[in-house]
């Protein structure tokens, strides 16, 4: 059967050739477009390793010199200092919160920083790992793996700071340097060397994490910082505060609680509270700025584009060929085909011109993809190690997907553009397609 | 004239009688058309001269600076935004009309305004007096404010109407004051809003000198040319904008031979146009024109060919109509013309459906739709007043640039099937129905 329609079809080339050629080149722009939001939606779909709802950024500012408020008495670093624990304290004694971290210069999850470094395992066999870190400080309560909920690799629960955190020098790392530096994750009191100079303890393993939420998981070690904080000019950048409000609290008015009451009041010396901000928000709005949400819509409107032009192209060309194939519809109704034998050759003649040009795409993007990279660029993958557990990481894999997701998505479109002229023409009586004849 | 008539008659009845096939034609022109007028509307807003960006022909603007050291056995660079003693070192310069340097603060853009009506959050821009020559604000009240403003560090502010009228529930609103993140402003004028879709150093709610901003240093205070400002320049004509480039560059060349240590690089200057395409402070300029380039093509070209075949298609059927009009001695130029007119009139329906598909995509996706092909956005504006003008979406230029997208759409699809088609011999056209 596929050698008669094969054999119709190259008869019928002329009318076919047009299709073809635009089959060919929807087939190529499908992949280019296809391949970055394929990436996309799989980075954002790879789980976060923490809980993202219910954290909050404190936003903070300060009068400047230039500023009527400002007031040069409190602008020493002493007075500062006490200041800053103040406005600690008064978010973490707030009845909602539940947990917050003082975090290092921008180094929580979506800052838009990167505060990198090498972590060499306790061995001279083992190649060093380039991590990010998360730097907190153990003020107060101040607990980052608690307010972030990261989770423990190997046992799943919710992790929190051993009790000797403060004592020792302890860190905690993802489950991807563990597994780069000791081939497994049950690591806990393993010792690691940061940047070969300090020793550290492994206080636990955490699952993988994900600084923006468009990334992929970046080997990673959150470690308190060496000294505590200290009284500067410039505080309310250098030191974040991210907290958590306890489960069961309704955002909407603790917000709005937080805006009417709290914010207003928390003027400590030159520092001054601007806001509060949903870690969600923060995540999207970075996503805005990095051009991660930009990808996603113009490649999605391509695709779409592209995919319209398939099914208003195979729609045109099945409904002309079926009127002039009225007669011979006709006949192969009065011999006795039924109408889903009809349709299924239709359907058939579909699904060899979109496989045979998806083939040709394929082979065209293949070389091209061999000659210059994949179209998908970015995603924070570790430049030496990309970690091979995710398919847009192994270039076979990926290619195979793009093109199964390229090839299966013209085929739909293709299909339904054929169903619909087919399916009305094949309505018709035979003795009515016959009468012409 | 009475023949096109004809012709459009024809192709009408067609329409009326074949309307799946006409649906689907219009349906793929419409398509095409949308998408290549959405992609000329984000064109104009990027490059055209629209409010208050009337002097993007003669502006020069710079992405950056990079400072990196000369010693290339231990290279270290730094890449920053500009210090307000280059604006001032550009503003020397001969063919040099105007500078301004604008500091937008962007992880701190939006900051809380209140007056007696109640409080909004507002997008604000700190700039120098020389930025309401550089750029063309339209004041429908009071006036910008001076360069004695701006060095007296008086804590004045242009605002926009939209601003106005919700602070104050009025446009004549010069002279009242408000209430900016703690401390007492005067309004010095109100300007025509803006929408948000402009460049980023444009799009605002209030305006307030640059003198207030922390990031200020004064000349006396440092000589480092890494700062935080946005730089734009004004030639004294259009012609002349090459030249400030290069009085740029030279100057740039000549702070770098003195300097034994650094090298500065200004990343830039470009023409507005230039700049536009320059994705990021990193990226050649070609890189973001191959992508309009890539989307202009495939737009162009993938509706081109699904329409080619349909019209192909329809020469078939119609071909011992044809024999017969060449029988009756009608020559190939004048049956072509004939098809070109007939396809005209769908393709211009097309075109109709297409531009009111655009507003419609341009419309519902106003928030991001202009910076759709941007690589990143250095600053997510979200102004009091809205995102696009009634400027951006109805201009002769964007409605000239999509009609003769249609017709070139048009010939591409229509041309090649109806030669191919009017190359058989008339005995062959007439035997074609048996």
């Amino acid at each position: 059967m596929v050698m008669t329609l094969l054999r119709q079809m190259w008869n019928r080339r002329r009318q076919n050739g047009w299709i073809f050629l635009e089959l060919i080149a929807v087939g190529i722009f499908l992949w280019v477009v296809l391949d970055p939001l394929c990436v996309q939606i799989a980075n954002k779909n790879i789980d976060r390793g923490y809980e993202q709802d219910g954290l909050y950024l404190l936003n903070m500012d300060k009068y400047g010199k230039r500023s009527a408020r400002y007031s040069r008495e409190y602008d020493t670093d002493s007075i500062g200092l006490e200041n800053y624990h103040d406005i600690i304290r008064v978010i973490c004694n707030l009845p909602e919160v539940g947990s917050f971290v003082v975090n290092e210069s921008s180094t929580f999850a979506n800052s838009g920083s990167f505060y990198g470094g090498n972590l060499y395992g306790d061995s001279a066999l083992t190649k060093d790992v380039d991590i990010q870190c998360y730097w907190f400080y153990p003020v107060g309560g101040s607990d980052m793996l608690k307010t972030y909920r990261f989770r423990d690799a190997n046992t799943g629960e919710i992790m929190g700071l051993s009790p000797d955190f403060r004592s020792k020098n302890i860190v905690y790392v993802s489950e991807s340097v563990a597994r780069r530096l000791y081939g497994r994750t049950d690591v806990a009191g393993e010792k690691c060397w940061l940047g070969n100079r300090n020793c550290n303890e492994i206080g636990g393993v955490f699952r993988d994490f994900k600084d923006r939420d468009y990334n992929q998981p970046y080997p990673m070690m959150v470690a308190k910082m060496g000294s505590t904080i200290r009284g500067s000019k410039t505080m309310h950048w250098r030191y974040s505060i991210v907290f958590r409000v306890k489960d069961g609290v309704d955002a909407d008015g603790f917000e709005h609680r937080f805006n009417e009451e709290v914010k207003p009041a928390l003027v400590r010396g030159n520092y001054y509270c601007t806001g509060i901000s949903r870690l969600g928000e923060y995540a999207r709005n970075m996503a805005e700025m990095t051009g991660d949400l930009n990808v996603v819509r113009k490649n999605t409107i391509f695709a779409m584009f592209g995919l319209c032009c398939v099914f208003l192209g195979m729609v045109g060309t099945f409904w002309v060929q079926v009127n002039a194939r009225r007669q011979e519809i006709g006949v192969m109704r009065s011999l006795g085909a039924s109408k889903y034998r009809i349709m299924a050759q239709f359907i058939m003649e579909a699904l060899i011109l979109v496989t045979v040009t998806s083939v040709i795409a394929i082979a065209v993007m293949g070389y091209y993809v061999h000659a210059e990279g994949f179209f998908a660029k970015g995603g924070m993958q570790s430049g030496e190690m990309p970690d091979m557990q995710y398919w847009q990481n192994n270039p076979l894999p990926h290619f195979m997907i793009i093109s199964l997701v390229m090839y299966l998505s013209l085929l739909v479109i293709s299909i339904i553009g054929t169903c619909i002229p087919v399916g009305r023409a094949i309505r018709e009586l035979p003795a009515d397609a016959l009468r012409e004849e | 004239m009475n023949k096109i008539r004809l012709y459009l008659r024809q192709s009408w009845n067609m329409i009326r009688q074949d309307k799946l096939f006409s649906g689907i034609y219009i349906a793929g022109t419409g398509l095409a058309i949308a998408l290549t007028m959405t992609l000329f509307i984000i064109l104009f807003v990027k490059f055209a001269p629209v409010y208050p960006e009337y002097n993007r022909d003669r502006m020069v603007v710079t992405s950056g600076v990079k400072r990196e050291s000369k010693d290339t056995a231990n290279r270290n660079f730094w890449i920053y935004k500009s210090s307000y003693r280059l604006v001032e070192m550009i503003r020397e310069l001969p063919s040099v009309d105007a500078v301004t340097g604008i500091v937008l603060s962007w992880d701190n853009l939006k900051v809380d305004v209140s007056a007696g009506y109640g409080s909004i959050k507002a997008t604000r821009l700190f700039t120098d007096a020389d930025y309401w020559r550089v750029y063309d604000f339209m004041f429908v009240d009071g006036r910008p404010y001076t360069d004695a403003d701006v060095m007296s560090e008086t804590k004045v502010a242009v605002v926009s109407q939209s601003f106005a009228n919700m602070l104050f529930l009025t446009e004549d609103a010069a002279g009242r004051t408000f209430s900016l993140s703690g401390d007492e402003y005067r309004v010095a004028g109100v300007v025509k809003d803006v929408a948000a879709s402009l460049s980023k150093n444009t799009a605002g709610d209030v305006w307030i000198p640059h003198t207030l901003s922390e990031d200020y240093v004064s000349a006396n205070e440092g000589n480092s040319l890494l700062g935080n400002y946005e730089v734009a320049v004004t030639a004294k004509s259009e012609d002349e904008t090459d030249k400030v480039k290069s009085e740029i560059k030279e100057m740039i060349h000549r702070i770098n031979a003195q300097d034994k240590e650094y090298n500065t690089v200004i990343l830039g200057p470009d023409r507005y146009w230039e700049n536009t395409f320059r994705m990021s402070e990193h990226l050649a300029i070609d890189e973001g024109m191959k992508v309009y380039v890539f989307v202009l093509i495939a737009v162009l070209v993938i509706p081109a060919l699904n329409m080619g075949g349909m019209i192909s298609s329809k020469m078939e059927r119609r071909r011992p109509e044809l024999g017969i009009r060449k029988t009756y001695g009608a020559s190939r130029g004048q049956l072509l013309v004939q098809i070109l007119w007939e396809n005209m009139l769908l393709t211009l329906l097309g075109g109709v459906v297409g531009v009111i598909l655009s507003y419609v995509i341009v419309l519902s996706a106003n928030e991001w739709i202009v910076n759709l092909l941007d690589v990143s956005l250095i600053v997510k504006q979200d102004l009091l007043s809205g995102n696009l003008s009634l400027e951006m979406l109805f201009n002769w230029p964007v409605f000239a640039l999509t009609l003769v997208t249609c017709l070139v759409l048009n010939l591409i699809s229509s041309m090649i099937p109806a030669v191919m088609s009017l190359r058989h011999t008339i005995i062959n056209s007439l035997k074609s129905k048996q």
